[in-house]
């Protein structure tokens, strides 16, 4: 039996390993190895105050602490019955919006790109591509000061908290940023242009992809939760009820599954469930690659994610002049924070983070202190997925040099953009 | 030509927010290139280089959560001339530590089930297990500080991190003193060079800086101790780890 491993896959958040054999002509195993250590985020929460979850959940992710800490919120605002208002939901979902620009432009051009075009050094894709580098830079840089203006810092938010925000964004501040929206918007298409110029290996294996959906809005921060394989919606409780989270011999990670089976997550399922919620130049971006829906090839994961960074630009723009019209109505400066009081309560909530669909569930007690906490992420959601893509693959390239299989393998692990920091949590 | 000096950037178990904080400046990120050899930068390269090979300064980030974990860190100290704790985590336990005040085995079970997963180690600092030559506190870490010290780094000037309270710079700022209006703010007996950020956005500072030199923690105990109960105010100390500095540096509170 032919065994591939591959340890230490660097270009993704966290650690982790692959380990594959192939059993015989039809079948081959896949396996990916996490390596983090526990941190037990969810048992250090227990006994802890209600008001520091969103603070200390942040700190599962460098890469996603804006979701991880609006997910927080909104978990808790539910337990504690807090109804927050218009102007509120608008800034975080352009903080959403920012998140998901920062950490796609990131992925996409640094993490996966240079496999498309066989450069493993990311200094020499520097030196190889200076004008898209620098393009692929000011964009994600867009995306980081969008999030340092609403949510006070790049990583690990501030000033978003239980009950709205701390503090007004500097409105002249994000006033100029907002005015570099048609180049930015520029930059990324042009980046897709040059995306779009490299082929992606074929692949396609059909699956379940899931995701959130809002009539009228490509869903980020709220909607129910929308299955592709019987086009059947199910809200949030009923999600819950439905995944299980499964505990495997020497993982960390408890991958998940939904009523027994895999699914996947993220900016491909999103595509697939949610293109006609596209904003418009996104939309032609899409026609440009012209794929046919559904698309199951998850190395698309990438091309999906530089298209949601397109539309992600565009949504920042238009909900800042919604929050513009907002902060001309009276009492605005009432509105950004809604006063509570602590209660017993369970709350949960669901948000479209970066890899897909992330739920954070909490039970308090009458003091505010957390009895319970269970934090499900992406990338426990779709690594199911990921080993039975892996699994098929190899049989596919088996004929490869070995060097090359292994290069493709980790190509299409980091097209998945998987998080293990979250995932292990 | 001179050689170039090597730098290693090694996560362990963490967030790796300090990495991308680096990140947030890429321009200056890629211009170090020029004066450095940066190596072991995971989210930038496939290179992995380990075992015996030499670097004039390590930056560590993380927490040592795995056997892989600790042995590396150990093997990096022994073959860097300079390490340097990056962030909270690796310079005083950092969130992760908060692990220590619970049952951990309790938890551990808990969440997996009592499946034997793997290992379920104490949340410890980087300094717990290796020499640790300057640590550039902050959870995340600033990017213009990590800058600044590799820098004095580069010019053989001493980069240790300036000591005042965030109190210092959040006064200089003009911002509004949460102390004042009776809120736990750990801004007086934390070390600053943070711009008081978080108070910026009127959150009260927690410590994730750590303790700066001198500080007077009975003073701040006394004025928290009009509307907070101990349990309250032991509670704040621990999120960052702060709460063990106290006990080993600042030889204990009156709490």
């Amino acid at each position: 039996m032919k065994t591939i491993e591959i340890n230490h896959i660097a270009k993704t958040e966290g650690h982790l390993s692959f380990v594959g054999a192939l059993v015989d002509a039809d079948f081959a195993e896949a396996r990916i190895e996490t390596e983090e250590g526990a941190r037990l985020i969810e048992g250090i929460m227990l006994g802890r105050k209600f008001f520091e979850a969103p603070i200390i959940t942040a700190r599962i992710c460098g890469i996603c602490p804006i979701v991880h800490n609006l997910t927080s919120i909104k978990a808790m605002e539910q337990a504690l019955n807090v109804k927050v208002t218009p102007e509120i939901v608008v800034l975080r979902k352009m903080l959403i919006n920012a998140q998901w620009i920062h950490s796609h432009a990131l992925h996409a051009f640094f993490l996966s790109f240079p496999d498309l075009i066989g450069i493993t050094n990311n200094f020499d894709f520097v030196k190889k591509y200076p004008k898209e580098v620098e393009s692929a830079l000011e964009l994600r840089d867009w995306g980081v000061q969008l999030s340092r203006i609403i949510g006070g810092r790049t990583v690990h938010p501030i000033n978003s908290v239980i009950g709205g925000f701390n503090v007004e964004p500097d409105f002249a501040e994000l006033s100029e940023l907002m005015k570099l929206n048609k180049k930015v918007l520029a930059l990324a298409e042009q980046l897709l242009n040059f995306a779009i110029k490299q082929k992606l290996p074929k692949f396609e294996r059909p699956t379940n992809y899931v995701s959130l959906k809002t009539k009228g809005e490509y869903a980020i921060y709220e909607g129910d939760v929308f299955f592709s394989d019987n086009n059947s919606l199910d809200n949030a409780e009923k999600f819950i009820q439905d995944v299980s989270e499964l505990v495997m011999p020497r993982e960390k990670v408890k991958r998940v599954q939904h009523l027994n089976r895999s699914f996947m997550v993220g900016a491909l399922a999103r595509l697939n469930n949610s293109f006609s919620e596209l904003n418009p130049v996104a939309r032609q971006a899409f026609e440009k690659l012209k794929i046919k829906l559904p698309c199951y090839n998850s190395f698309y994961n990438i091309f999906a994610q530089i298209i949601e960074i397109v539309h992600s630009v565009e949504e920042a723009s238009k909900l800042f002049v919604e929050y513009s019209a907002l902060r001309e109505q009276k009492n605005f400066h009432k509105k950004l924070k809604v006063p509570f009081k602590p209660n017993p309560g369970r709350g949960y909530a669901l948000m479209e983070a970066p890899r897909g669909i992330l739920l954070h569930d909490y039970e308090l007690d009458r003091e505010g202190n957390i009895i319970h906490c269970n934090i499900i992420t992406p990338t426990a959601m779709f690594l199911f997925n990921l080993e039975e893509d892996l699994g098929k693959y190899l049989l596919e390239i088996e004929s490869k040099s070995d060097e090359r299989q292994k290069q493709l393998i980790k190509t299409l692990i980091r097209a998945y953009d998987p998080c293990i920091s979250c995932a292990t949590h | 030509m001179k050689e170039k000096i090597t730098i290693a950037i090694i996560s362990l178990t963490g967030c790796e927010g300090c990495c991308f904080a680096i990140l947030d400046w890429p321009k200056k990120f890629l211009a170090l290139r020029n004066k450095i050899e940066i190596k072991n930068f995971r989210l930038f390269e496939e290179d992995v280089h380990f075992g015996t090979e030499k670097f004039d300064i390590a930056f560590i980030e993380g927490s040592p959560l795995t056997k892989a974990d600790v042995e590396r860190l150990k093997e990096i100290r022994q073959n860097s001339k300079t390490l340097i704790a990056l962030g909270s985590c690796a310079d005083i336990g950092g969130i992760y530590h908060l692990k220590n005040y619970q049952d951990k085995n309790k938890i551990f079970n808990h969440i997996y089930r009592d499946e034997a997963v793997g290992d379920n180690f104490d949340v410890l600092s980087v300094s717990e297990l290796v020499k640790v030559d300057y640590v550039i506190p902050g959870c995340p870490i600033t990017a213009d500080e990590f800058f600044n010290f590799v820098y004095q780094l580069l010019i053989g000037k001493n980069p240790a991190v300036k000591q005042n309270p965030v109190c210092y710079e959040c006064q200089i700022q003009g911002f509004e003193c949460l102390l004042q209006k009776r809120e736990i703010c750990l801004g007086p007996i934390t070390q600053g060079g943070c711009e008081a950020i978080c108070l910026k956005s009127k959150q009260g500072c927690w410590g994730c800086r750590g303790l700066v030199e001198d500080a007077e923690v009975d003073n701040l105990v006394k004025t928290l101790k009009d509307k907070y109960s101990e349990k309250e105010i032991i509670k704040a100390f621990e999120v960052f780890g702060v709460k063990e500095q106290i006990n080993s540096v600042a030889g204990g509170t009156s709490l």
